[in-house]
Protein backbone atom coordinates (compact mmCIF):
# COMPACT_ATOMS: atom_id res chain seq x y z
CA UNK A 1 0.00 0.00 0.00
CA UNK A 2 1.35 3.44 -0.82
CA UNK A 3 1.62 6.04 1.85
CA UNK A 4 -1.49 6.98 3.78
CA UNK A 5 -3.02 10.26 2.64
CA UNK A 6 -4.38 12.96 4.92
CA UNK A 7 -7.99 11.97 4.48
CA UNK A 8 -7.26 8.41 5.45
CA UNK A 9 -5.28 9.47 8.47
CA UNK A 10 -8.12 11.61 9.72
CA UNK A 11 -10.66 8.94 8.93
CA UNK A 12 -8.54 6.49 10.83
CA UNK A 13 -8.35 8.79 13.86
CA UNK A 14 -12.07 9.47 13.69
CA UNK A 15 -12.98 5.82 13.48
CA UNK A 16 -14.50 6.40 10.09
CA UNK A 17 -12.64 3.65 8.29
CA UNK A 18 -13.99 0.20 7.75
CA UNK A 19 -12.32 -2.47 9.81
CA UNK A 20 -10.50 -3.73 6.76
CA UNK A 21 -9.19 -0.33 5.78
CA UNK A 22 -8.16 0.40 9.33
CA UNK A 23 -6.12 -2.78 9.47
CA UNK A 24 -4.44 -1.87 6.20
CA UNK A 25 -3.51 1.52 7.54
CA UNK A 26 -2.11 0.03 10.70
CA UNK A 27 -0.03 -2.43 8.77
CA UNK A 28 1.45 0.36 6.73
CA UNK A 29 2.13 2.51 9.75
CA UNK A 30 3.96 -0.34 11.39
CA UNK A 31 6.54 -0.15 8.63
CA UNK A 32 6.56 3.53 7.82
CA UNK A 33 8.02 6.06 10.24
CA UNK A 34 7.20 9.17 8.16
CA UNK A 35 3.58 8.17 8.05
CA UNK A 36 3.61 7.61 11.77
CA UNK A 37 4.91 11.12 12.16
CA UNK A 38 2.15 12.42 9.93
CA UNK A 39 -0.35 10.51 11.99
CA UNK A 40 0.80 12.34 15.09
CA UNK A 41 0.52 15.65 13.32
CA UNK A 42 -2.97 14.76 12.23
CA UNK A 43 -3.81 13.78 15.77
CA UNK A 44 -2.68 17.18 17.03
CA UNK A 45 -4.69 18.92 14.35
CA UNK A 46 -7.83 16.97 15.20
CA UNK A 47 -7.38 17.84 18.84
CA UNK A 48 -6.71 21.51 18.18
CA UNK A 49 -9.73 21.89 15.94
CA UNK A 50 -11.92 20.20 18.51
CA UNK A 51 -10.68 22.55 21.19
CA UNK A 52 -11.42 25.59 19.06
CA UNK A 53 -14.91 24.34 18.43
CA UNK A 54 -15.39 23.85 22.16
CA UNK A 55 -14.80 27.56 22.58
CA UNK A 56 -17.64 28.16 20.18
CA UNK A 57 -20.16 25.93 21.87
CA UNK A 58 -23.39 26.70 23.63
CA UNK A 59 -23.64 26.16 27.39
CA UNK A 60 -24.78 22.67 28.19
CA UNK A 61 -28.33 23.03 29.44
CA UNK A 62 -30.62 20.19 30.22
CA UNK A 63 -33.15 19.63 27.49
CA UNK A 64 -36.78 20.23 28.37
CA UNK A 65 -38.63 16.98 28.87
CA UNK A 66 -39.95 15.73 25.58
CA UNK A 67 -43.37 15.52 27.17
CA UNK A 68 -43.38 19.27 27.09
CA UNK A 69 -42.95 19.37 23.35
CA UNK A 70 -45.14 16.49 22.39
CA UNK A 71 -48.92 16.70 22.16
CA UNK A 72 -50.66 16.46 25.51
CA UNK A 73 -52.37 13.21 24.69
CA UNK A 74 -51.89 10.10 22.64
CA UNK A 75 -52.74 10.75 19.06
CA UNK A 76 -55.77 9.05 17.66
CA UNK A 77 -55.29 7.88 14.15
CA UNK A 78 -57.99 6.58 11.88
CA UNK A 79 -57.93 6.67 8.15
CA UNK A 80 -60.78 8.78 6.91
CA UNK A 81 -61.63 10.07 3.49
CA UNK A 82 -63.10 13.52 3.62
CA UNK A 83 -64.14 15.84 0.89
CA UNK A 84 -63.33 18.92 2.93
CA UNK A 85 -61.49 19.75 6.07
CA UNK A 86 -63.39 20.51 9.23
CA UNK A 87 -62.16 22.13 12.36
CA UNK A 88 -64.22 21.73 15.45
CA UNK A 89 -63.51 23.49 18.68
CA UNK A 90 -65.46 22.33 21.65
CA UNK A 91 -66.01 24.08 24.89
CA UNK A 92 -64.88 27.53 23.97
CA UNK A 93 -67.13 27.62 21.01
CA UNK A 94 -67.94 26.02 17.75
CA UNK A 95 -66.60 27.66 14.66
CA UNK A 96 -65.21 26.65 11.37
CA UNK A 97 -66.25 25.67 7.93
CA UNK A 98 -69.61 26.01 6.32
CA UNK A 99 -70.82 22.69 7.56
CA UNK A 100 -70.88 23.74 11.17
CA UNK A 101 -72.56 26.21 13.36
CA UNK A 102 -70.92 29.56 12.87
CA UNK A 103 -71.98 31.29 16.02
CA UNK A 104 -69.07 31.48 18.44
CA UNK A 105 -69.78 30.64 22.04
CA UNK A 106 -68.66 33.30 24.44
CA UNK A 107 -66.63 32.04 27.33
CA UNK A 108 -68.65 33.89 29.91
CA UNK A 109 -67.92 31.16 32.37
CA UNK A 110 -64.38 32.34 32.91
CA UNK A 111 -63.49 33.51 36.36
CA UNK A 112 -61.91 36.86 36.70
CA UNK A 113 -58.21 36.84 37.48
CA UNK A 114 -57.94 39.88 39.58
CA UNK A 115 -55.39 38.56 42.00
CA UNK A 116 -52.00 37.24 41.28
CA UNK A 117 -52.57 33.95 43.00
CA UNK A 118 -55.08 32.58 40.55
CA UNK A 119 -53.90 29.93 38.22
CA UNK A 120 -55.63 29.06 34.93
CA UNK A 121 -56.45 25.62 36.20
CA UNK A 122 -58.96 27.21 38.52
CA UNK A 123 -61.24 28.14 35.72
CA UNK A 124 -64.35 26.09 35.29
CA UNK A 125 -64.05 26.28 31.58
CA UNK A 126 -63.03 23.18 29.81
CA UNK A 127 -60.75 23.80 26.93
CA UNK A 128 -60.76 21.20 24.27
CA UNK A 129 -58.31 21.53 21.49
CA UNK A 130 -59.58 21.41 17.95
CA UNK A 131 -59.98 18.15 16.17
CA UNK A 132 -58.19 18.44 12.93
CA UNK A 133 -59.62 16.31 10.20
CA UNK A 134 -57.63 16.37 7.06
CA UNK A 135 -58.63 14.80 3.81
CA UNK A 136 -55.09 13.85 3.03
CA UNK A 137 -54.02 12.64 6.37
CA UNK A 138 -55.23 10.53 9.20
CA UNK A 139 -57.73 11.91 11.58
CA UNK A 140 -56.16 13.02 14.75
CA UNK A 141 -58.04 14.08 17.76
CA UNK A 142 -56.08 16.67 19.58
CA UNK A 143 -56.97 16.12 23.15
CA UNK A 144 -57.55 18.97 25.54
CA UNK A 145 -54.49 20.91 26.37
CA UNK A 146 -55.86 21.87 29.73
CA UNK A 147 -58.71 20.62 31.73
CA UNK A 148 -59.68 22.77 34.61
CA UNK A 149 -62.04 20.68 36.60
CA UNK A 150 -60.10 20.00 39.72
CA UNK A 151 -60.56 23.24 41.60
CA UNK A 152 -63.81 24.08 43.35
CA UNK A 153 -66.02 26.12 41.10
CA UNK A 154 -68.42 28.80 42.25
CA UNK A 155 -70.74 28.67 39.27
CA UNK A 156 -70.12 25.47 37.49
CA UNK A 157 -73.39 23.94 36.50
CA UNK A 158 -75.36 26.55 34.67
CA UNK A 159 -72.76 27.89 32.32
CA UNK A 160 -71.20 24.62 31.38
CA UNK A 161 -74.57 23.07 30.78
CA UNK A 162 -75.30 25.97 28.54
CA UNK A 163 -72.15 25.28 26.61
CA UNK A 164 -72.95 21.62 26.54
CA UNK A 165 -76.42 22.28 25.17
CA UNK A 166 -75.08 24.42 22.40
CA UNK A 167 -72.51 21.79 21.72
CA UNK A 168 -75.16 19.14 21.37
CA UNK A 169 -77.15 21.19 18.92
CA UNK A 170 -74.04 21.92 16.96
CA UNK A 171 -73.33 18.27 16.79
CA UNK A 172 -76.80 17.52 15.64
CA UNK A 173 -76.54 20.03 12.88
CA UNK A 174 -73.10 19.06 11.79
CA UNK A 175 -72.63 16.59 9.04
CA UNK A 176 -70.01 14.41 10.49
CA UNK A 177 -68.42 11.17 9.79
CA UNK A 178 -69.65 8.67 12.33
CA UNK A 179 -66.20 8.08 13.68
CA UNK A 180 -65.52 11.72 14.29
CA UNK A 181 -68.94 12.06 15.80
CA UNK A 182 -68.27 9.23 18.20
CA UNK A 183 -65.05 10.91 19.14
CA UNK A 184 -66.79 14.21 19.72
CA UNK A 185 -69.44 12.43 21.72
CA UNK A 186 -66.83 10.99 24.01
CA UNK A 187 -65.23 14.38 24.45
CA UNK A 188 -68.64 15.87 25.12
CA UNK A 189 -69.18 13.18 27.72
CA UNK A 190 -65.96 14.21 29.33
CA UNK A 191 -67.11 17.77 29.23
CA UNK A 192 -70.29 16.78 31.01
CA UNK A 193 -68.32 14.74 33.49
CA UNK A 194 -66.08 17.69 34.17
CA UNK A 195 -68.99 19.89 35.01
CA UNK A 196 -70.15 17.31 37.53
CA UNK A 197 -67.20 18.35 39.65
CA UNK A 198 -65.25 15.23 39.00
CA UNK A 199 -61.65 15.59 38.12
CA UNK A 200 -61.45 13.99 34.76
CA UNK A 201 -58.15 13.47 33.14
CA UNK A 202 -59.14 13.42 29.53
CA UNK A 203 -55.61 13.97 28.48
CA UNK A 204 -53.47 11.33 30.07
CA UNK A 205 -49.92 12.43 29.81
CA UNK A 206 -47.14 9.93 29.83
CA UNK A 207 -44.82 11.36 32.37
CA UNK A 208 -41.88 9.19 31.66
CA UNK A 209 -38.74 11.00 32.45
CA UNK A 210 -37.18 11.21 29.08
CA UNK A 211 -34.97 14.15 29.67
CA UNK A 212 -31.56 13.20 28.37
CA UNK A 213 -28.72 12.41 30.73
CA UNK A 214 -26.90 15.38 32.25
CA UNK A 215 -24.08 16.71 30.11
CA UNK A 216 -21.34 14.72 31.71
CA UNK A 217 -18.45 14.03 29.38
CA UNK A 218 -20.36 15.32 26.42
CA UNK A 219 -17.56 14.53 24.08
CA UNK A 220 -17.49 10.89 25.12
CA UNK A 221 -21.21 10.75 24.58
CA UNK A 222 -20.80 11.96 21.06
CA UNK A 223 -18.13 9.38 20.34
CA UNK A 224 -20.27 6.65 21.79
CA UNK A 225 -23.26 7.72 19.83
CA UNK A 226 -21.20 7.68 16.70
CA UNK A 227 -19.99 4.18 17.29
CA UNK A 228 -23.55 2.97 17.51
CA UNK A 229 -24.52 4.32 14.18
CA UNK A 230 -22.79 2.47 11.42
CA UNK A 231 -25.29 2.42 8.64
CA UNK A 232 -25.79 5.32 6.32
CA UNK A 233 -29.36 6.46 6.90
CA UNK A 234 -31.56 7.71 4.14
CA UNK A 235 -32.42 11.37 4.32
CA UNK A 236 -36.06 12.20 3.98
CA UNK A 237 -36.71 15.37 2.09
CA UNK A 238 -39.01 17.84 3.69
CA UNK A 239 -41.91 18.16 1.32
CA UNK A 240 -44.67 20.66 1.70
CA UNK A 241 -47.72 18.81 0.53
CA UNK A 242 -51.14 19.82 -0.59
CA UNK A 243 -52.29 19.53 2.99
CA UNK A 244 -50.49 22.76 3.74
CA UNK A 245 -52.63 24.65 1.27
CA UNK A 246 -55.73 23.31 2.89
CA UNK A 247 -54.42 24.37 6.25
CA UNK A 248 -53.78 27.84 4.94
CA UNK A 249 -57.33 28.13 3.67
CA UNK A 250 -58.62 26.82 6.93
CA UNK A 251 -56.61 29.28 8.97
CA UNK A 252 -57.97 32.29 7.13
CA UNK A 253 -61.53 31.03 7.26
CA UNK A 254 -61.66 30.92 11.02
CA UNK A 255 -63.56 33.53 12.89
CA UNK A 256 -61.52 35.32 15.54
CA UNK A 257 -61.92 34.07 19.06
CA UNK A 258 -63.94 36.14 21.46
CA UNK A 259 -62.23 38.73 23.62
CA UNK A 260 -64.00 38.05 26.91
CA UNK A 261 -60.87 36.69 28.52
CA UNK A 262 -59.90 38.57 31.65
CA UNK A 263 -57.13 41.11 31.61
CA UNK A 264 -54.23 40.38 33.87
CA UNK A 265 -51.09 42.18 34.87
CA UNK A 266 -47.79 41.50 33.24
CA UNK A 267 -46.53 40.04 36.48
CA UNK A 268 -49.37 37.57 36.54
CA UNK A 269 -48.66 36.70 32.97
CA UNK A 270 -45.02 36.14 33.72
CA UNK A 271 -46.03 33.95 36.59
CA UNK A 272 -48.37 31.90 34.46
CA UNK A 273 -45.79 31.49 31.77
CA UNK A 274 -42.96 30.95 34.21
CA UNK A 275 -41.05 33.52 32.30
CA UNK A 276 -41.35 36.97 30.75
CA UNK A 277 -43.96 37.54 28.09
CA UNK A 278 -42.96 38.02 24.50
CA UNK A 279 -44.44 40.68 22.27
CA UNK A 280 -43.85 42.83 19.25
CA UNK A 281 -41.33 45.43 20.29
CA UNK A 282 -42.50 48.18 17.95
CA UNK A 283 -46.11 48.17 19.01
CA UNK A 284 -47.66 49.09 22.33
CA UNK A 285 -49.34 46.27 24.17
CA UNK A 286 -52.97 47.12 24.62
CA UNK A 287 -53.90 44.19 26.80
CA UNK A 288 -52.56 41.03 28.33
CA UNK A 289 -55.21 38.44 28.88
CA UNK A 290 -55.39 34.97 30.29
CA UNK A 291 -57.26 32.30 28.42
CA UNK A 292 -57.85 28.89 29.83
CA UNK A 293 -54.36 27.69 29.20
CA UNK A 294 -52.45 30.53 27.64
CA UNK A 295 -51.54 34.15 27.92
CA UNK A 296 -52.78 36.31 25.10
CA UNK A 297 -50.93 39.52 24.35
CA UNK A 298 -52.86 41.99 22.24
CA UNK A 299 -51.54 44.69 20.02
CA UNK A 300 -53.67 47.14 18.16
CA UNK A 301 -52.39 47.96 14.73
CA UNK A 302 -53.79 51.22 13.36
CA UNK A 303 -56.46 51.71 12.21
CA UNK A 304 -57.82 49.34 14.79
CA UNK A 305 -56.99 45.75 13.98
CA UNK A 306 -56.09 43.53 16.85
CA UNK A 307 -53.13 41.22 16.63
CA UNK A 308 -53.05 38.46 19.18
CA UNK A 309 -50.07 36.55 20.40
CA UNK A 310 -51.09 33.40 22.22
CA UNK A 311 -48.28 32.29 24.43
CA UNK A 312 -47.65 29.12 26.36
CA UNK A 313 -44.61 27.66 27.97
CA UNK A 314 -43.07 25.37 25.37
CA UNK A 315 -44.76 22.19 26.21
CA UNK A 316 -48.14 23.17 27.56
CA UNK A 317 -48.78 23.24 23.86
CA UNK A 318 -50.76 21.57 21.95
CA UNK A 319 -51.75 20.28 18.76
CA UNK A 320 -54.38 22.93 19.16
CA UNK A 321 -52.37 24.76 16.62
CA UNK A 322 -51.83 21.74 14.44
CA UNK A 323 -54.76 22.99 12.45
CA UNK A 324 -53.45 26.48 12.06
CA UNK A 325 -50.39 26.03 9.97
CA UNK A 326 -49.62 28.19 7.05
CA UNK A 327 -46.89 27.34 4.60
CA UNK A 328 -44.40 30.05 3.94
CA UNK A 329 -40.99 29.11 2.66
CA UNK A 330 -39.98 26.54 5.20
CA UNK A 331 -41.65 28.31 8.08
CA UNK A 332 -44.61 26.05 8.22
CA UNK A 333 -46.72 27.56 10.93
CA UNK A 334 -48.00 30.74 12.40
CA UNK A 335 -46.35 29.67 15.58
CA UNK A 336 -42.81 29.96 16.78
CA UNK A 337 -40.76 29.17 19.79
CA UNK A 338 -39.37 32.28 21.37
CA UNK A 339 -37.74 32.52 24.76
CA UNK A 340 -38.93 29.08 25.79
CA UNK A 341 -42.52 29.91 24.92
CA UNK A 342 -44.63 28.63 22.11
CA UNK A 343 -46.14 31.68 20.47
CA UNK A 344 -48.99 31.72 17.99
CA UNK A 345 -50.03 34.82 16.12
CA UNK A 346 -53.46 35.62 14.84
CA UNK A 347 -55.19 38.63 13.43
CA UNK A 348 -57.04 40.03 10.44
CA UNK A 349 -53.97 40.19 8.24
CA UNK A 350 -52.76 37.98 5.44
CA UNK A 351 -50.63 35.07 6.49
CA UNK A 352 -47.52 36.61 5.01
CA UNK A 353 -47.85 39.74 7.12
CA UNK A 354 -48.62 37.72 10.20
CA UNK A 355 -45.59 35.61 9.53
CA UNK A 356 -43.39 38.66 9.25
CA UNK A 357 -44.78 40.02 12.47
CA UNK A 358 -44.19 36.71 14.13
CA UNK A 359 -40.53 36.96 13.27
CA UNK A 360 -40.27 40.18 15.20
CA UNK A 361 -41.67 38.81 18.41
CA UNK A 362 -39.22 39.31 21.24
CA UNK A 363 -38.94 38.79 24.94
CA UNK A 364 -40.19 41.95 26.61
CA UNK A 365 -38.42 42.82 29.81
CA UNK B 1 -43.77 6.64 16.21
CA UNK B 2 -43.63 8.87 19.22
CA UNK B 3 -41.44 6.39 21.07
CA UNK B 4 -38.80 6.57 18.40
CA UNK B 5 -38.80 10.30 18.58
CA UNK B 6 -38.24 10.03 22.31
CA UNK B 7 -35.16 7.94 21.70
CA UNK B 8 -33.91 10.30 19.06
CA UNK B 9 -34.59 13.18 21.38
CA UNK B 10 -32.40 11.69 24.07
CA UNK B 11 -29.47 11.24 21.77
CA UNK B 12 -29.90 14.17 19.45
CA UNK B 13 -31.34 17.20 21.19
CA UNK B 14 -28.05 18.54 22.48
CA UNK B 15 -26.35 17.74 19.18
CA UNK B 16 -28.97 19.73 17.36
CA UNK B 17 -28.59 22.67 19.73
CA UNK B 18 -24.85 22.55 19.24
CA UNK B 19 -25.21 22.50 15.47
CA UNK B 20 -27.73 25.32 15.46
CA UNK B 21 -25.62 27.40 17.81
CA UNK B 22 -22.86 27.57 15.20
CA UNK B 23 -25.44 28.92 12.77
CA UNK B 24 -27.30 31.47 14.83
CA UNK B 25 -24.70 32.16 17.54
CA UNK B 26 -27.32 32.61 20.20
CA UNK B 27 -27.84 29.86 22.74
CA UNK B 28 -31.47 30.76 23.39
CA UNK B 29 -32.33 30.87 19.70
CA UNK B 30 -30.52 27.60 19.18
CA UNK B 31 -32.59 25.94 21.89
CA UNK B 32 -35.80 27.48 20.56
CA UNK B 33 -35.08 26.27 17.05
CA UNK B 34 -34.12 22.81 18.24
CA UNK B 35 -37.37 22.55 20.16
CA UNK B 36 -39.28 23.69 17.13
CA UNK B 37 -37.55 21.11 14.98
CA UNK B 38 -38.50 18.35 17.40
CA UNK B 39 -42.03 19.65 17.65
CA UNK B 40 -42.27 19.42 13.88
CA UNK B 41 -40.81 15.94 13.95
CA UNK B 42 -43.55 14.92 16.34
CA UNK B 43 -46.09 16.01 13.77
CA UNK B 44 -44.37 14.82 10.61
CA UNK B 45 -43.02 11.62 12.09
CA UNK B 46 -40.27 11.26 9.50
CA UNK B 47 -38.71 7.94 8.60
CA UNK B 48 -35.19 8.90 9.50
CA UNK B 49 -35.64 11.35 12.30
CA UNK B 50 -32.03 12.24 12.95
CA UNK B 51 -31.20 13.15 9.41
CA UNK B 52 -34.51 14.92 8.95
CA UNK B 53 -33.95 16.97 12.08
CA UNK B 54 -30.59 18.27 10.92
CA UNK B 55 -31.96 19.13 7.51
CA UNK B 56 -34.88 20.99 9.04
CA UNK B 57 -32.62 22.70 11.54
CA UNK B 58 -30.24 23.86 8.86
CA UNK B 59 -33.15 25.20 6.80
CA UNK B 60 -34.65 27.04 9.73
CA UNK B 61 -31.34 28.63 10.63
CA UNK B 62 -30.68 29.61 7.05
CA UNK B 63 -34.13 31.13 6.65
CA UNK B 64 -33.70 33.06 9.83
CA UNK B 65 -30.41 34.47 8.63
CA UNK B 66 -31.97 35.41 5.31
CA UNK B 67 -34.89 37.12 6.92
CA UNK B 68 -32.52 39.05 9.14
CA UNK B 69 -30.61 40.31 6.15
CA UNK B 70 -33.75 41.15 4.26
CA UNK B 71 -35.26 43.00 7.17
CA UNK B 72 -32.00 44.86 7.66
CA UNK B 73 -31.78 43.79 11.20
CA UNK B 74 -28.42 43.96 12.85
CA UNK B 75 -27.46 40.70 14.42
CA UNK B 76 -25.74 41.32 17.67
CA UNK B 77 -24.31 38.69 19.89
CA UNK B 78 -25.95 38.63 23.25
CA UNK B 79 -23.29 38.80 25.88
CA UNK B 80 -25.59 37.63 28.63
CA UNK B 81 -26.72 34.47 26.91
CA UNK B 82 -24.54 32.15 28.96
CA UNK B 83 -26.74 31.01 31.78
CA UNK B 84 -23.87 29.44 33.67
CA UNK B 85 -22.74 30.84 37.00
CA UNK B 86 -21.07 34.05 36.03
CA UNK B 87 -17.29 33.79 35.83
CA UNK B 88 -15.06 36.71 36.71
CA UNK B 89 -15.66 39.51 34.22
CA UNK B 90 -12.30 39.26 32.50
CA UNK B 91 -12.63 35.51 32.05
CA UNK B 92 -15.99 36.04 30.43
CA UNK B 93 -14.51 38.63 28.14
CA UNK B 94 -11.71 36.33 27.11
CA UNK B 95 -14.19 33.54 26.42
CA UNK B 96 -16.26 35.82 24.27
CA UNK B 97 -13.29 37.04 22.30
CA UNK B 98 -12.20 33.48 21.66
CA UNK B 99 -15.65 32.56 20.52
CA UNK B 100 -15.67 35.49 18.17
CA UNK B 101 -12.37 34.45 16.68
CA UNK B 102 -13.55 30.90 16.18
CA UNK B 103 -16.72 32.19 14.60
CA UNK B 104 -14.73 34.33 12.21
CA UNK B 105 -12.44 31.44 11.44
CA UNK B 106 -15.40 29.21 10.65
CA UNK B 107 -16.64 31.80 8.21
CA UNK B 108 -13.45 31.36 6.25
CA UNK B 109 -14.33 27.77 5.40
CA UNK B 110 -16.35 26.86 2.39
CA UNK B 111 -19.97 26.09 3.28
CA UNK B 112 -19.49 22.43 2.45
CA UNK B 113 -16.38 22.05 4.58
CA UNK B 114 -17.95 23.99 7.42
CA UNK B 115 -21.10 21.88 7.43
CA UNK B 116 -19.16 18.64 7.43
CA UNK B 117 -17.02 19.87 10.29
CA UNK B 118 -19.99 21.08 12.31
CA UNK B 119 -21.96 17.91 11.72
CA UNK B 120 -19.00 15.87 12.87
CA UNK B 121 -18.59 18.08 15.92
CA UNK B 122 -22.26 17.62 16.71
CA UNK B 123 -21.73 13.91 16.91
CA UNK B 124 -22.80 12.52 13.56
CA UNK B 125 -20.90 9.56 12.20
CA UNK B 126 -19.11 9.48 8.87
CA UNK B 127 -21.99 7.49 7.41
CA UNK B 128 -24.58 9.97 8.62
CA UNK B 129 -22.60 12.94 7.37
CA UNK B 130 -22.23 11.27 4.01
CA UNK B 131 -25.95 10.67 3.76
CA UNK B 132 -26.74 14.17 4.87
CA UNK B 133 -24.35 16.01 2.57
CA UNK B 134 -24.38 13.70 -0.40
CA UNK B 135 -20.65 13.14 -0.20
CA UNK B 136 -19.16 9.70 -0.56
CA UNK B 137 -18.19 8.21 2.79
CA UNK B 138 -14.64 8.00 1.57
CA UNK B 139 -14.54 11.73 1.00
CA UNK B 140 -15.51 12.68 4.54
CA UNK B 141 -12.06 12.12 5.96
CA UNK B 142 -10.49 14.30 3.30
CA UNK B 143 -13.06 17.01 3.85
CA UNK B 144 -12.55 16.97 7.60
CA UNK B 145 -8.81 17.05 7.19
CA UNK B 146 -9.08 20.13 5.02
CA UNK B 147 -11.69 21.80 7.19
CA UNK B 148 -9.73 21.32 10.38
CA UNK B 149 -6.57 22.60 8.81
CA UNK B 150 -8.29 25.69 7.47
CA UNK B 151 -10.03 26.33 10.75
CA UNK B 152 -6.84 26.25 12.75
CA UNK B 153 -4.97 28.34 10.20
CA UNK B 154 -7.74 30.90 9.98
CA UNK B 155 -7.93 31.13 13.74
CA UNK B 156 -4.25 31.64 14.16
CA UNK B 157 -3.91 34.22 11.44
CA UNK B 158 -7.26 35.89 11.94
CA UNK B 159 -7.72 39.36 13.34
CA UNK B 160 -10.72 40.80 15.16
CA UNK B 161 -11.41 43.64 12.77
CA UNK B 162 -11.97 41.34 9.87
CA UNK B 163 -15.54 41.52 8.62
CA UNK B 164 -16.84 38.65 6.60
CA UNK B 165 -20.24 38.19 5.10
CA UNK B 166 -22.37 35.63 6.83
CA UNK B 167 -22.75 32.56 4.69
Amino acid sequence: MSHVDEGQLHAYLDGGLSAMDAVRVERHLADCAPCRERLEEARRLVSRAAKLLEWASPPERAAPPLADLRPAAPQWRTPVAWAATIVIALGLGVYGGSQLLNRPVEPKAVQRFDTQERVPAATNLVTVAPIVVDSNKDVRAAEPAALGAAAPQPQPAARSVDTSARLQSALARAELDSLAKRRIDSLATNLAAATADRAVDVAPVRRESIAPAPPVAAREQRQEGRALRDSAPRIEALAVTGAEQQNRARASALAPVTTSWPIITRDSAARLLRGPIVALPDLPITAVRASADAVVVEHVVPPGQVIRLTERRAGAADEASAGFRSAKTSNESLARYVGGLRVEISGPLPADSLSKLLDRVRVVP
Amino acid sequence: MPEDIAEVYKTTYRALVRFLYRKVWDADRAEDLAQEAFARALVHKPENARGWLFVVAANMARDEARRAVRDKRHLTLLTNEEADPAPAPDAALVAELERERVRAALERLTPRDRDVLLLWDSGLSYGEIAAQTGLAAGAIGTTLARARKRLVEAYETGSEDEHVARG
